[in-house]
């Protein structure tokens, strides 16, 4: 039984439709993300599980029990909001105790419970502080302290880690995930850092425009991503332009430009026709590239390997590998992720990679690559 | 040019140099304008004799005393209070109204209604006096009573307004949401959060309109006619024909009140938790 179930979840804004028919469920203790760029609608489903919006259309339950139209105060959830909304008036313990306070928890008991979670978010000594005098990270701890403390079944996080710089950022990332296993409660958390999800998240909701893109775990969305949004949305991908000039049982042939590939049948996860306009993408760590020797010598038509040269234009250095920005001559501009120092800016490269490593998409209203093919 | 330079050159040189100690020579003359003669007159409460004059010979209690046991003035401080607590509390009730209305709802006349709950501070005291006289007591023949608190409304409205308005803009909604999120219902959200928030700006505005009621001279003038005086308008009688060190006693007196409504309202609300902001 999952703990959440949300199906054919809508929401309009007059003629604007924010939240487009949304069903997914999450399952007790899990750390579930809604990711996707802002305005994808993913804040509006947040603030309809907790209360504060009424679907137009939909179902929303928790353990079971239907809890659309039920007010925000009777609803066995609570929200880290994304400006954390910490009570300015209250203390920092009672900030925490609020909650206990509203459902008549004696003065005692909250002040245990109250103590208790300052201990688990490693506030303790700050009970008696302003919210105001804490840093940023401290708040974040308050606000989160103020969410668990109920012992909810369910705590929605909306982007609360957006405004920490990098580092801190990162820590309260394992910090919430220390915590959650710790309180053994049901995480779901909206952000549209894809970095934050994929590092915090057991599953995925991938969110564009109101819809659903897909939903699964982190691995199966960076390995096999739906969509070529999927695709662009988590992590870097580089797409080649093609037409698809055969479909068989084991094979996609394929027209990128001036030669043929063909790639794995499931490299595409919808069906294929003859003549359908696709997107070849390809990860940039999957990308080799070595110095080339002259124009064209490296270019290497072997069928299940798509190659090609090109220069250098730019270069961001990441530690051990660096991302190289290469004006390829069959497809513009792509990047690859190789080590680093390999190259300077204005080198002449050969970069190839492996059919068996890209995904194929059927390209939207794309019309067919045109001569020279570019990306 | 050159003519003009040669005139503000070495003016302006010296300006630049010396910025920042003209500052200080400036910031100090008008605070000793400001805070001299209220310290001159404190000190001059305590002054033996019965003429002002600087510096007493001798620092004394009489006037206090003299100030306690003179019915008439003490009279006063009664007509005073009996006309500023409920104007106080008028004014308070309605500017909260119309803070909240103007900062949650969009209405028609939301606009004129800030407009005109403000504009009495730009309409001449002697102006709005006059037609209130000729309003209240001629044209509605109010009792004396009735028409002094509503003048008292009248004045302190714009300023209570002014003062309680930015603290429901700035107020964040966001706290609201977290308080029904906690588990609080819309009642017990506006009790322990909304108003706790907005409470310091409602105090303070109350304060000021207390105090330009307690000190208002220029409608209750016009508008008491010859019922017993308010305070202010007391001092204007004695001074019009006798100055006394009382005068400086009262002046105390209003002092000491303006201060300790502040320390009042400082230790009611939890300002200094929300001033850390």
């Amino acid at each position: 039984m999952s703990l959440l179930r949300v199906s054919g979840l809508t929401k309009e804004f007059g003629d604007l439709t924010a939240v487009d028919d949304v069903s997914f469920d999450i399952e007790d203790g899990e750390f579930v993300s809604i990711l996707g760029p802002s305005g994808s609608g993913k804040s509006t489903v947040l603030r309809m599980v907790a209360g504060f919006e009424e679907p137009t259309e939909g179902e929303i339950s928790l353990d079971d029990v239907e809890i659309v139209g039920s007010p925000p105060f009777e609803r066995d959830v609570n929200m880290v909001f994304q400006d954390l909304a910490l009570f300015p008036h209250l203390t920092v313990a009672e900030n925490i105790g609020y909650g206990l306070k509203q459902s008549g928890v004696p003065a005692d008991e909250r002040r245990e419970r109250t103590e208790r979670m300052l201990e688990m978010v490693r506030l303790e000594g700050y009970g008696d502080r302003a919210p105001a005098e804490l840093s940023g990270g401290e708040q974040q701890r308050v606000a989160l302290a103020r969410a668990l403390v109920n012992e909810p079944a369910l705590v929605l996080f909306d982007e609360p880690l957006s405004s920490l710089d990098r580092k801190l950022r990162q820590h309260m990332q394992s910090e919430l995930q220390r915590i959650q296993l710790e309180t053994d409660t049901t995480f779901l958390y909206v952000t549209h850092d894809q970095e934050v999800a994929l590092a915090v998240s057991d599953r995925l909701v991938v969110l564009d425009d109101g819809e659903i893109q897909q939903v699964g775990t982190v691995e199966e969305l960076y390995e096999a991503p739906a969509s070529r949004f999927v695709a662009d949305f988590i992590g870097d991908v580089n797409a080649v332009e093609g037409r698809v000039t055969a479909v068989d049982d084991g094979t996609i042939g394929l027209d990128v430009g001036d030669g043929e590939v063909s790639v794995p049948r499931d490299a595409a996860v919808e069906e294929l026709a003859v003549d359908d306009a696709v997107d070849v993408c390809i990860r940039p760590f999957l990308m080799r590239a070595e110095p080339a020797e002259s124009d064209r010598d490296a270019v290497d038509d072997a069928n299940e390997t798509f190659s090609t040269t090109g220069v250098v234009r730019s270069r961001s250095y990441q530690g051990s590998d660096s991302l190289y920005g290469i004006e390829t001559d069959r497809w513009g501009r792509l990047s690859a992720e190789v080590r680093s120092a390999s190259f300077d800016v204005d080198d002449r490269v050969a970069i190839a990679w492996d059919a068996a490593d890209v995904h194929v998409y059927r390209r939207e209203g794309g019309a067919p690559p045109s001569e020279d093919g570019g990306a | 040019m050159s003519a003009i330079d040669s005139v503000t050159g070495p003016f302006e040189r010296f300006a630049q140099a010396h910025a920042s100690r003209m500052a200080s020579v400036v910031i100090a003359a008008v605070l000793a304008f400001l805070w001299l003669p209220i310290g001159v007159l404190v000190f001059m409460s305590f002054a033996d004799g019965g003429v002002l004059s600087f510096p007493p010979e001798e620092l004394t209690l009489r006037w206090y005393r003299v100030f306690l046991s003179n019915d008439a003035a003490l009279d006063a401080i009664v007509t005073t209070l009996t006309i500023s607590i409920p104007a106080t509390g008028i004014t308070v009730a309605l500017s909260t109204m119309i803070a909240y209305a103007v900062d949650r709802y969009v209405f028609t006349g939301r606009n004129w209604l800030q407009l005109l709950s403000t504009l009495p501070i730009i309409v001449p005291l002697v102006v709005t006096g006059v037609a209130m006289v000729l309003f209240f007591n001629g044209t509605l023949g109010l009792p004396d009573y009735v028409s002094v608190v509503i003048a008292h409304v009248v004045r302190t409205i714009p300023f209570a307004t002014l003062v309680i308005l930015p603290t429901f803009i700035s107020f964040d909604r966001g706290l609201e949401e977290a308080s029904k999120d906690l588990g609080a219902d819309e009642f017990e959200t506006f009790r322990q959060v909304t108003l706790p928030n907005v409470f310091p700006g409602v105090i303070a505005g109350g304060l000021l309109a207390f105090t330009l009621s307690f000190n208002e001279f220029v409608y209750t003038y016009f508008v008491k006619g010859s019922g017993d005086p308010t305070l202010p308008v007391y001092i204007w009688n004695q001074i019009r024909y006798n100055v006394t060190p009382e005068v400086n006693v009262i002046s105390v007196v209003f002092l000491a009140v303006a201060v300790s409504m502040v320390l009042a309202a400082v230790s009611l609300t939890r300002v200094d938790l929300i001033a850390r902001r």
